[in-house]
């Protein structure tokens, strides 16, 4: 009979990032190129010239637009990462 | 007399060109935001170390203290690159990202600038002055590197 294999319960903070994930907002600002922030959305998330655009056009004419969601280790890479392209991003938990 | 274009898709990246002019005011617009970035908590900055968490003070503060020594010196090692290129150079990504962040954060703040005066910048006409001229400037540069450098996207699926 072989001993029980050690489960490693997880933190109560990442059942919490699963239940309420953290959300990145982008906000419109008067100052950065429409053309640029799509191009930091596709180089930063990946995403398709058309998703970009979208989420481009979303900030420019709601104020903001969710641009990633997930745990809140990522999120804050994210802003980071949107900051150091001189985007206005915050981070908000579901 | 035609001027070539500063940024350009090359055989090998985006090939950086400037006049002698162009030049000039790109290495006192630089030396400038030197200057300003070892400034801690200037105004102008303002726009460039935006609030990540407005909602909750402790959180920004930690925050704050995660990522500041690092977003300082990212920046700083982004305008060497730009200053080593701007005689003259092909881009690779790393260069494309350095000079991108770089004109935009030079921009970021002269447009910070000129809202602090009280003036619409989402208004077609800006004022006269040397700080308008420049933000506008630095708008032509940005789009045409942006146009330079967009070729080189990978074209990825949608992340929904």
């Amino acid at each position: 009979m072989t001993a029980p294999s050690t489960v490693q319960e997880p933190e109560v903070e990442d059942l919490d990032d699963i239940a309420r994930p953290w959300k990145v907002l982008v906000w419109d600002d008067p100052i950065n190129l429409m053309s640029y922030v799509s191009f930091v959305f596709r180089k930063l998330f990946g995403y398709s010239a058309e998703k970009a655009e979208q989420l481009m056009l979303q900030v420019h004419h709601e104020g903001k637009a969710v641009v990633s969601s997930g745990p809140r280790e990522r999120a804050e890479m994210d802003v980071f990462r949107l900051h150091e392209h001189g985007l206005w991003a915050t981070m908000e938990q579901e | 007399m035609n001027l070539p274009l500063p940024f350009t898709r090359g055989r090998d990246g985006v090939v950086v060109e400037f006049v002698e002019y162009e030049r000039d005011v790109l290495t006192a617009l630089i030396r400038d935001l030197r200057d300003l970035l070892m400034i801690d908590d200037h105004p102008a900055l303002r726009r460039v170390k935006p609030p990540a968490r407005p909602d909750d003070a402790e959180a920004e503060a930690g925050y704050r203290a995660m990522v500041d020594d690092d977003l300082l010196r990212g920046r700083f090692e982004l305008l060497d690159v730009v200053e080593e290129g701007i005689e003259g150079t092909v881009l690779d990504e790393a260069g494309v990202a350095a000079w991108m962040q770089s004109l935009n954060m030079i921009r970021l703040i002269l447009g910070e600038r000129l809202s602090q005066e009280g003036i619409d910048l989402e208004s077609d006409v800006l004022p006269a002055g040397p700080v308008a001229s420049r933000y506008e400037w630095l708008g032509l540069l940005l789009g045409l590197l942006v146009a330079a450098a967009e070729p080189d996207l990978p074209d990825s699926e949608d992340q929904d």
